[in-house]
């Protein structure tokens, strides 16, 4: 009985692990046939089923790229690359197939610098780093009152000036987890408009692919904001899928 | 009509040069069944995109070859070229009815352009309206006086779409013209045009004969008439009259002479025995093919020279296909036409070259150049096969060696791209079942906490323990006074009861942790030193501080010298300590 107890739990635990890799490759042998509608069902099937991995996004993306679907591949790689964000290939490919969109701003190389060292690390790895900083800033001040040395003053000091600067990243990077919601326009050139109806005439159009901030959400209707363009306007809620891996 | 049409073509090519224009015309848009109808399709554009041919189910479709004219212009400095193609195809109707024939489209620089679609009403045969009436034969010489006339005469009057014709303008006299005629040509449309000169001068049959060749190339198939040609020249009043005078002063008549007009056959390319891979070409041809280096280096750039030679009409043999490997890179063919009109018969050469720029080091082979044309001299398709040529390539220079000895200069090439894809999909994945963030989660929260309250309890924990020693302290000094006095008072009442020696004991002793209570420190470890340092320091008073380092002396000694025992004054030693540690008390220790 308790052998069949850890056997089940075993199972449990590697089972899907398991199932995940060979899924994973029966979905590549897909890709590398050609079959990319086949190959996309197949990656799909593997995400809903829970197994959540930057790999398995990197690989739909390039699927759903292949067969012209530019609007989903750019969400898959968008998904990948906040699961992996120093992952070059993932940034190569996001960046090619959003060169298909034709933006009408374009970041500079500032911009793009300052945004690739503010995404340098997962929301995780920040929360372990500090977490980690804490721990050691922690451990010194403990140290601090059995013995009182300079050495110990002065790591002391550099290590809350360490766990000040990760604590206010984080929090930043959480207040911005928790409160905005990205969308990537999945369907060609949606119309948004200035009032969620459908009788109201078409405002601007957005391109597929383009990356549009949630406002507010009403019924089928969301209301999206474009921050390079500073333009709002409220399109239907299938014609955008949010980016959360 | 067709002239008008012409017109507009040149005239869109002339005026709108940078943008491409098309057009399509029919040759008669009432056609019987069975009969044929040309169809010309004309591209004008700075550049000559490929043209789509729409699908026409109604009509058996022929090509009938194409022909490329460009023009340069020069406008206040601007120079704008376009060049015309113009493609013709011969359709036949499959049935009766009325027919729309589809637009045209060509592409260019991501535009479109079509041509507007055309109406065609195939009537059954025999009560169709033919535009080209049947006229009288003009081979035969007619003259209009018999001294003087001109004729057209044509080679041959049944000829394949492209075959040479060569048509003979002569004028015929026995008289003698005054001054220059003026000669109009027959009006030839449907059919490219070379002048052969030089005019050929001849007598027959008791005339004199000056005679015009021009060949002709029927650009579509079809019945066609060759317009007549007119010619005004100036003629003596009396034909023949030699009277010097009468010749002298006679300033002649004008008279209009005209040719008849000349029907020709042009007959459809047949279809059996045509190639897949003819180009349209009509012609006499020989192939070469030549390189102009044969060993070079990568990177160098070597010439490909086809020729295409004999006669027919050169400036429409289209271009021969190059069936190249990914080892060369090929540049545009740029070609050049030489025309020869030796002997009354259009000659020469179109030669194409290409420049080809071989990739990688080795022997590289040019494949067999293959060009199928229609020999209208044979009357059957032939197919032209040249040799394949091998190029030994050797490694060029490398790319860093160009780029110490030449600093300035950027190479020539790095990294070459072909074209650009998406990097290819990941084979192994890290899977993690139901990634979440930790923040959210108790578990870190907790983990990241516990330090804090680790610190937190132990730090509380030194306070508390270090607060509670300060206060065992604090009253032991405050209760000190009071408790010393008591003992005195004990002492001196038990004095006379007790043994002298016990009594001096305590009496030390009271003094001893009196102070040891005042400075927080067992009694029992004080010397006389510590006290005199320590109420010095203290108390600021050294005078006192030495008095009460003294008494403790003093003491002490009584204590441990039984000699002097019986002679201590107890009582007194008593009363010295309760002042001293009044004074003491006072001097606020």
């Amino acid at each position: 009985m308790k052998l069949l107890r850890v056997f089940f739990l075993l199972t449990v635990v590697f089972i899907p692990g398991l199932f995940a890799e060979a899924a994973f490759d029966e979905a590549n042998k897909l890709y590398e046939t050609g079959k990319y509608a086949e190959a996309a069902a197949a990656y799909n099937n593997l995400l809903n089923s829970g197994n959540k991995s930057a790999e398995v996004y990197y690989n739909l993306g390039n699927a759903y790229f292949k067969e012209k679907k530019t609007g989903l591949a750019i969400l898959n790689y968008e998904k990948a690359l906040k699961l992996s964000p120093r992952d070059a290939d993932i940034k190569y490919n996001l960046e090619f197939a959003g060169s298909f969109i034709k933006e009408s701003a374009v970041e500079d190389t500032v911009t793009k610098l300052l945004n690739s060292f503010y995404y340098y690390l997962t929301l995780n790895e920040l929360c372990v780093m500090l977490a980690l900083a804490f721990f050691a800033l922690m451990g010194l001040l403990i140290y601090r009152l059995f013995r009182k040395d300079e050495l110990s003053y002065w790591f002391t000091f550099s290590f809350s000036v360490i766990f000040g600067l990760i604590f206010v990243f984080s929090v930043l990077r959480i207040f911005e987890n928790e409160n905005t919601r990205s969308a990537i326009v999945i369907e060609p050139s949606v119309e948004a408009r200035a009032a969620p109806l459908e009788t109201n005439p078409a405002s601007f159009t957005i391109p597929e692919g383009k990356k549009v901030l949630i406002l507010n959400s009403r019924k089928d209707w969301v209301e999206i904001f474009l921050k390079s363009e500073n333009m709002k306007g409220w399109i239907k809620q299938d014609a955008i899928a949010e980016i959360m891996p | 009509m067709k002239k008008i049409y012409l017109f507009l073509i040149l005239a869109a090519g002339l005026f709108a040069a940078e943008e491409v224009t098309l057009s399509a015309v029919l040759d008669k848009n009432i056609v019987e069944a069975g009969d044929q109808l040309t169809l010309r399709v004309s591209v004008t554009g700075s550049g000559t995109p490929p043209l789509k041919v729409p699908q026409m189910n109604d009509f058996n479709v022929y090509n009938g070859g194409q022909s490329t004219q460009s023009n340069f212009s020069m406008v206040n400095g601007r120079i704008s070229s376009s060049t015309t193609v113009n493609y013709s195809y011969t359709l036949s109707p499959k049935g009766p009815g009325k027919f729309t024939i589809p637009s045209f489209t060509v592409e260019h620089k991501g535009k479109i352009y079509k041509s507007e679609p055309l109406q065609v009403e195939v009537i059954k045969g025999g009560s169709a309206p033919k535009n080209t009436a049947p006229q009288g034969g003009g081979n035969t010489p007619l003259s209009s006086s018999g001294e003087i006339f001109v004729q057209v005469t044509l080679n041959s009057r049944k000829v394949y779409v492209n075959e040479p014709v060569i048509m003979s303008f002569g004028l015929f006299r026995r008289i003698n013209i005054l001054g220059q005629p003026q000669y109009s040509p027959s009006d030839t449309t449907g059919f490219w045009r070379e002048d052969l000169p030089p005019q050929l001068n001849y007598n027959k049959d008791g005339y004199s004969v000056t005679e015009l060749k021009t060949a002709l190339f029927p650009a579509q198939q079809g019945e066609f008439t060759i317009g007549k040609a007119s010619l005004v020249c100036t003629v003596p009043t009396q034909g023949g009259n030699d009277d010097f005078f009468g010749s002298f002063f006679n300033n002649g008549k004008n008279i209009s002479l005209e040719s008849k007009p000349v029907n020709i056959t042009v007959m459809p390319l047949p279809l059996e025995g045509k190639p897949a891979d003819f180009s349209g070409t009509v012609g006499r041809l020989n192939l070469t093919v030549a390189l102009d280096k044969k060993e070079v280096k990568t990177n160098d750039a070597v010439t490909l020279t086809v020729t295409l030679a004999g006669s027919g009409n050169i400036k429409t043999i289209a271009e021969p296909k190059l069936l190249l490997s990914d080892e060369f890179k090929k540049y545009e063919t740029v070609s050049e036409i030489n025309i020869n009109k030796e002997n009354y018969e259009v000659k020469g050469a179109k030669i194409f070259k290409t420049v080809l720029v071989p990739r990688k080091a080795g022997k590289l082979s040019i494949p067999a150049v293959r060009y199928s044309y229609f020999d209208y001299g044979e009357k059957k398709y032939k197919t032209l096969i040249s040799n394949p040529i091998s190029i030994s390539v050797t490694q060029g220079q490398k790319e860093e060696m160009s780029y110490s000895s030449l600093p300035s200069l950027a190479s020539p090439e790095g990294v070459k791209v072909f074209g650009s894809d998406i990097r290819h999909i990941k084979q192994t994945g890290s899977f993690s079942y139901g990634k979440h963030l930790f923040y959210r989660s108790p578990v870190y929260l907790a983990l990241s906490i516990l330090p804090f309250i680790i610190w937190l309890a132990l730090l509380l924990f030194f306070k508390y323990q270090v607060s509670k020693e300060q206060n065992i302290a604090f009253f032991k000094a405050s209760r000190a006074y009071s408790r010393s006095l008591k003992c005195l008072k004990k002492v001196s009442r038990d004095l006379a009861s007790k043994k002298q020696e016990k009594c001096l004991g305590e009496l030390e002793n009271i003094f001893a942790e009196y102070i040891g209570d005042k400075i927080n420190r067992p009694a029992a470890g004080l010397s006389v030193s510590d006290i005199k340092s320590i109420l010095a320091e203290k108390i600021k008073d050294r005078d006192l501080a030495d008095s009460a380092a003294g008494l403790f002396e003093e003491l002490h000694f009584n204590r441990f010298a039984p000699a002097r025992k019986e002679s201590t004054d107890i009582s007194g030693l008593a009363s010295s300590i309760k002042e001293m540690i009044i004074k003491i008390e006072k001097a606020g220790l």
